[in-house]
């Protein structure tokens, strides 16, 4: 009878154990591929100057968990930087870009005509309940500075890219579907982005 | 006749497994996804509907500060002033002909006791902030729900070693405490984002244009809102350099 009990509360306790392991490991992992191109508007004029963009480990390599509960992990790679290199590389002929590994450190670019920088302010993924369907949100704002080789401020604006997927259901398709929703935010972002910042013609202000 | 017994005592057992089973599934999948609900929209011109505004040099800075409880409610879904946060809409409209103009958060300033600067409160301190430099994430929603987790955690723990007979009774007390406690976090989560989105964001402001957003101070529910208190700005001209100060009254 003794040995009866105590094999229920081994099975109950290895249970308990089992269920608090599923809990805590059914986290999704969704690596967000770098691969990806952004159509920007064709037959844009280009900025006749040399631009050098100043990219630093503060846009590198996120690692975004999601609110309320973090069952999903968002790892943006280098999707960021390597977009934001393709973004500038449209604007001009001539950029120069300069990719460090620390965060706030100036770079060093010499002999360009403007230094453009990016910083992520926000970023977020949530997880909304809306009816009966879950959403997926994923939010990314970045600020983009343009400063001239003399370091005055010509241009600032942040722009945000923001994408909903639903429904979201984890085990039935929820990375692919993670990894879309990011995609067409960071999309949408950098698209506001470069007409943001081709449109306002700044670089009259350098040429000066 | 024993055996019989231990057979019903291990089929009960089961059945109780079975129940706590679902019960922390059924918890950990659903339990704390916010429902999504959408605020009004604060759309029109600020400049048409407050007194609080001053003109320099073809700029134009209004300010609507938010302190009605009403008010509150309908842009944010929560009472910010108890919680210590002050939101000021700003709008900044450049009628300038050739000038552009740098608007930057850090440089708006509030008198309160002290003059505080809006740098000093942003939605991205509070309640959202870079917890380090590779992990952006809401730290008062995710403490929130690591504490769920850990109440959740005891309360599975408690009704997997009560005894069978209680578990009907433990069930419905355990799940009135979790969906209170899931709203905490659900309000915390919409709250904190209906902040961070309408926030005001650093910006050039070229001729004809204009920019608008919240700017959050902090403010004790001490504090009011008298002739004393004003908001100070400095506004760069991106061209010369030279800056051009505002000072508006919150009361006049």
């Amino acid at each position: 009878m003794a040995i009866i009990r105590m094999r229920i509360s081994i099975a109950r306790l290895l249970f308990l154990v089992f269920l608090a392991a599923m809990t805590s490991a059914c986290t999704i992992h969704a690596n967000i591929p770098n691969n990806y191109d952004v159509t920007y508007p064709k037959d844009t004029e280009k900025i006749p100057l040399r631009i050098g963009l100043c990219l630093d480990s503060s846009i590198d390599n996120i690692d975004l968990p999601s609110t309320p509960r973090g069952g999903l992990v968002v790892h943006m790679n280098d999707s960021l930087t390597r977009n934001a290199e393709l973004m500038v590389k449209r604007m001009s002929n001539i950029v120069i870009v300069d990719k460090r590994n620390v965060t706030n450190m100036p770079c060093d670019l010499k002999s360009v005509d403007v230094i453009i920088t990016p910083v992520v302010t926000s970023m977020r993924l949530h997880l909304l309940q809306e009816n009966f369907n879950q959403v997926l949100d994923f939010m990314i704002s970045i600020k983009w500075s343009v400063v001239d080789s003399g370091g005055k401020t010509l241009y600032v604006n942040t722009f945000i890219g923001q994408h909903s997927c639903e429904p979201y259901r984890p085990l039935f398709g929820g990375k692919e579907m993670a990894k879309e929703c990011v995609q067409r935010a960071v999309e949408g972002h950098f698209r506001k982005a470069y007409e943001g910042i081709m449109t306002t013609k700044w670089w009259s202000q350098a040429i000066k | 006749m024993k055996v019989m017994r231990l057979r019903l005592l291990t089929h009960y057992s089961s059945i109780t497994l079975l129940a706590v089973a679902l019960f922390v599934i059924a918890m950990s999948a659903q339990g704390c996804i916010p429902e999504v609900r959408h605020y009004e929209e604060l759309t029109g011109r600020v400049c048409d509907r407050t007194e609080l505004q001053e003109s320099i040099s073809d700029l134009r800075l209004c300010v609507d500060p938010f302190v009605e409880t009403d008010k509150l409610e309908q842009a944010f879904g929560a009472d910010l002033i108890s919680a210590g946060i002050l939101p000021v809409l700003v709008s900044i409209e450049n009628r300038h002909s050739s000038k552009a103009f740098l608007i930057e958060k850090m440089r708006f300033a509030i008198s309160t006791n002290k003059l505080e600067s809006a740098s000093d409160i942003q939605p991205d301190s509070y309640p959202i902030q870079r917890r380090k430099d590779h992990d952006y994430v809401n730290c008062e929603v995710i403490k929130g729900a690591n504490d769920m987790f850990a109440e959740k955690t005891a309360m599975a723990g408690a009704l997997f070693f009560a005894p069978p007979i209680a578990v009907p009774l433990l069930l419905p007390a355990v799940v009135v405490l979790l969906n209170s406690g899931d709203q905490r976090i659900n309000d915390s989560i919409l709250v904190s984002e209906s902040i961070s989105r309408r926030e005001f964001v650093d910006r050039t402001v070229y001729p004809g244009e204009s920019h608008q957003g919240f700017i959050y101070f902090p403010f004790t529910p001490k504090d009011t809102i008298d002739a004393s208190k004003t908001i100070k700005a400095t506004i760069r001209d991106v061209q010369s350099e030279q800056y051009i100060s505002f000072e508006i009254k919150l009361k006049k």
